[in-house]
């Protein structure tokens, strides 16, 4: 190519005539300032001076300060901030929300953030008062389904996730067909009842080649250190202090609440990068 | 034979301590073994009998080396 070199600048082919300081290129784009980020090659820079010159077959991204980035820079930003190889997993993956309380709403919340690509949301209630000390919902989401009002909180940061969502009552009889694209399911119910019917059909076969990741043991102000994350069988990862039922005297409480939610959540990363 | 019991404290298996091992007769089920502890049948419906890593029914013949763990999931979420 008569020495000129090639490289994409946010998803856009660019030749160059010579290489360059990538704080050049950045000013060729007519940009002032500096940007937020600056992304070579899927990793973050930490200035744009330390990347030396741009090579042939480079692949930049900036993201610029207070604007929305397109679905591209956002994809790229979540890249560099987990390396290439973990959010192609993350982004690839179907995660199964079951129950939008306490732990499914502050799970879906982290999973998002973190960049899995598509959640299946599954609740048959509405946002009440009551749930507020604890839920990731407004007091204007009060009287709405909470899958409605999760997902619409969730566009609002990860405008590019996709989502499934059913406002219905989970049992034996739908909860295969609802969590069958799923790589990953999430136990986040209230009654125990509703969590042993979850854990028993993870021995089932059709959910053999998923995961199941339960929670039991996470109200009252118990030390956060008793809540823990361990294997119960080949396919279900149980987190929580496995005693601290929610009960009169010992409620469910945002913090330990929360701190068993990102027990799950990081299980589910866990799984999805291959690390379980 | 023996087996490794573990349970979640509110249990209240007062003769046996959780992570423990615990001689039983040959043949004995995971039901018959609640019994033992007077479980009712009631109670043992939320149970779920872990052996080994593999989720088990209450009628399982515990195997000598097995061990078992009983889990009861707790309410709150």
């Amino acid at each position: 190519m008569d020495g000129k070199i090639q490289i994409m600048v946010n998803g856009r082919k660019v030749v160059l005539d010579k290489s360059l300081p990538v704080a050049e290129l950045w000013n060729r784009q007519a940009e002032s300032g500096t940007p937020d980020i600056t992304i070579l090659n899927g990793f973050p820079m930490d200035s744009m001076d330390s990347a030396g010159l741009i090579c042939d077959g480079d692949v930049v991204v900036f993201i610029r300060r207070g604007v929305m980035p397109s679905e591209d820079e956002f994809m790229s930003m979540l890249t560099a901030r987990n390396s290439p190889a973990l959010q192609e997993s993350f982004k690839n993956a179907c995660v199964g929300i079951a129950g939008l309380g306490g732990l499914g709403s502050h799970v879906a919340t982290a999973l998002a953030r973190t960049g899995v690509g598509r959640l299946v949301l599954v609740d048959y209630d509405v946002v009440e008062p009551s749930n507020l000390n604890r839920q990731c919902y407004d007091a204007s989401d009060i009287g709405r389904y909470k899958a409605d009002a999760l997902s619409e909180s969730i566009s609002r940061f990860n405008p590019f996730l996709k989502f499934v969502l059913h406002r219905l009552e989970l049992n034996t009889e739908n909860v295969f067909s609802v969590f069958a694209d799923c790589d990953v399911v999430v136990e986040a119910f209230d009654k125990a009842e509703a969590k042993a019917m979850l854990v028993r059909s993870f021995a089932c076969a059709p959910f053999h080649s998923k995961f199941l990741i339960t929670a039991s043991g996470l109200a009252g102000i118990g030390s956060p250190n008793e809540i823990q994350t361990r294997r119960l069988t080949r396919n279900v990862i149980l987190c929580g202090d496995m005693i601290s039922a929610a009960k009169q005297g010992e409620g469910l409480m945002a913090p330990r609440v929360m701190v068993a939610a990102g027990h799950q959540a990081t299980a589910v990363l866990r799984i999805l990068a291959g690390r379980e | 034979m023996k087996i490794i019991l573990e349970f979640p404290g509110f249990l209240q298996l007062t003769t046996v301590e959780s992570g423990g091992t615990m001689e039983l007769e040959a043949g004995k089920t995971v039901a018959q073994l609640l019994d033992a502890f007077s479980i009712s049948s009631d109670h043992q419906r939320y149970i779920i009998p872990i052996v080994n890593q593999e989720e088990k029914r209450l009628d399982y013949e515990l195997q000598n080396g097995d061990h078992l763990f009983l889990y009861v999931p707790v309410g709150g979420g």
